[in-house]
């Protein structure tokens, strides 16, 4: 959700002609804005939304958002929506902050999608160079609570954030140093019984039974 | 939306525990957000905000928003979402800048831009700003209202009595395509002495109905109806 430059208004055509539908949706793509992500921005709910999805042509009939999409198309000042971080930002600073803490730790050296809540492997993915994988919106958040606990605290910041992955994994049966990923543990097998091969398909029909209204009688 | 001071998160006893479906429900609350809004905070759908809070007990399944829900209440530096300013902390900006200016909502309205104007110069009606403003018994601004004042406010920050003169024209324009008069008009949806343009009553409509619950029915003699 890094923001990208305003666009030209007068590109629109937007100053002799009221807010429409189709400008909330351009408005959309141009910050690369999932829905949820433009309700609020512009603080309306789903239906709201949808009722400019639908009729791109008809005036947006709230004055108070057609004005706020106007000022956000034409003042770079009016922007509220923070940016998020990209994984290769904030990958550094984690870096950085596992070599000063834990110098020799090579578990910990490969932790930083843990420390987000993914799979051990998922930075291999973000940090690519051609066709980084897209970051989950979560991930995107935590990646700037991450940054603000790093660059205010260092390396007491990164610890205090490492004892409460460990403690998260712990009460999710999972060991952060050793676990790839934060899947719960495959259950205990079960009895013998219970584990027998069930049939694949729909139940076969018992010999004998009735069919299409038809009596054993 | 104006961020409170931060929660202490020791009072949550959050270090001896995982974080549950009422802490979600406890940064709602902290925040004075809406789920919406609260879905924003934790990049989440509406539909997960429900999963999680159905049962408050209950960890949070999901170890992403887990670790998310604690960092926003264990560290000030983690807060992003931006604090939107009330119409009060606007007002004496957007009053400075209009006595500065020399123009007026109507030529034939008396004054400058003044309290009337401030409603409808945000989308709202033109006593709003009464409503907004008022020591005793103000209401806060809606959502949309709240992140407009937000622009208004930044807008006049950085372009002056120039910035608030464009915001005034934009406002003629708004109106005007929904055939309102900006120099008459006190609401978005209606002008004075004329019915609601935008919501014309359908003429196949009948008679006014009847305000209140249905009176009872008299119940008919058996006798009577037989007969």
């Amino acid at each position: 959700m890094s923001g990208p430059g305003v666009p030209d208004a007068r590109l629109l055509e937007m100053e002799g002609r009221g807010v429409r539908g189709r400008d909330v949706l351009f408005l959309r793509q141009w910050f690369g804005l999932s829905i949820a992500e433009t309700c609020y921005l512009l603080g309306i709910t789903a239906p709201k939304w949808y009722q400019c999805q639908h009729h791109p042509d008809r005036l947006v009939e709230d004055a108070s958002v057609a004005l706020l999409v106007w000022a956000l198309l034409r003042f770079p000042e009016a922007q509220y929506l923070p940016t998020f971080p990209d994984p290769a930002e904030v990958y550094p600073l984690y870096q950085n902050a596992a070599e000063r803490g834990h110098p020799n730790d090579s578990q910990l050296a490969t932790a930083f999608g843990l420390l987000l809540g993914r799979e051990r492997s998922a930075p291999r993915r973000w940090l690519t160079a051609e066709n980084p994988s897209r970051v989950p919106p979560t991930v995107r958040r935590l990646l700037f609570a991450l940054r603000g606990a790093l660059l205010a605290r260092g390396v007491p910041g990164f610890e205090a954030w490492i004892e409460r992955a460990r403690f998260e994994a712990r009460s999710r049966g999972l060991d952060f140093d050793t676990m790839a990923s934060w899947r719960p543990p495959a259950p205990a097998p079960a009895p013998s019984a219970a584990t027998a091969k069930r049939a694949r398909g729909r139940p076969r029909r018992p010999q004998g039974s009735a069919k299409d209204g038809e009596s054993d009688e | 939306m104006t961020t409170p001071t931060f929660p202490d998160a020791t009072l949550l006893a959050l270090d001896n525990r995982p974080v549950t479906g009422s802490d979600l429900l406890f940064l709602q609350q902290w925040y004075d957000l809406t789920v919406p809004e609260t879905c924003y905070l934790l990049g989440i759908t509406l539909l997960r905000w429900q999963e999680l809070t159905r049962e408050v007990g209950q960890p949070v399944g999901d170890p992403g928003v887990a670790l998310l829900v604690w960092a926003l209440l264990r560290f000030p530096e983690a807060q992003y979402l931006p604090t939107f300013p009330d119409p009060a902390e606007v007002y004496p900006l957007y009053e400075a800048m209009a006595a500065q200016s020399t123009r007026t909502l109507a030529a034939k309205r008396r004054g400058r831009l003044g309290k009337t104007a401030f409603g409808l110069l945000l989308g709202r009606e033109a006593t709003s700003a009464g409503r907004w403003l008022s020591p005793t018994h103000s209401r806060s601004a809606g959502p949309s209202v709240r992140r407009l004042l937000f622009a208004f406010r930044n807008v006049l920050l950085a372009h002056g009595v120039p910035g608030l003169e464009t915001w005034v024209q934009r406002v003629g324009v708004e109106a005007a395509a929904r055939q309102l008069n900006l120099a008459q008009m006190t609401s978005w949806f209606r002008m004075p002495g004329h019915s609601n343009p935008r919501r014309p009553k359908p003429s196949s409509a009948g008679p006014p109905r009847p305000r209140g619950r249905p009176k009872r029915r008299v119940p008919v003699n058996p006798d009577e109806s037989a007969s």
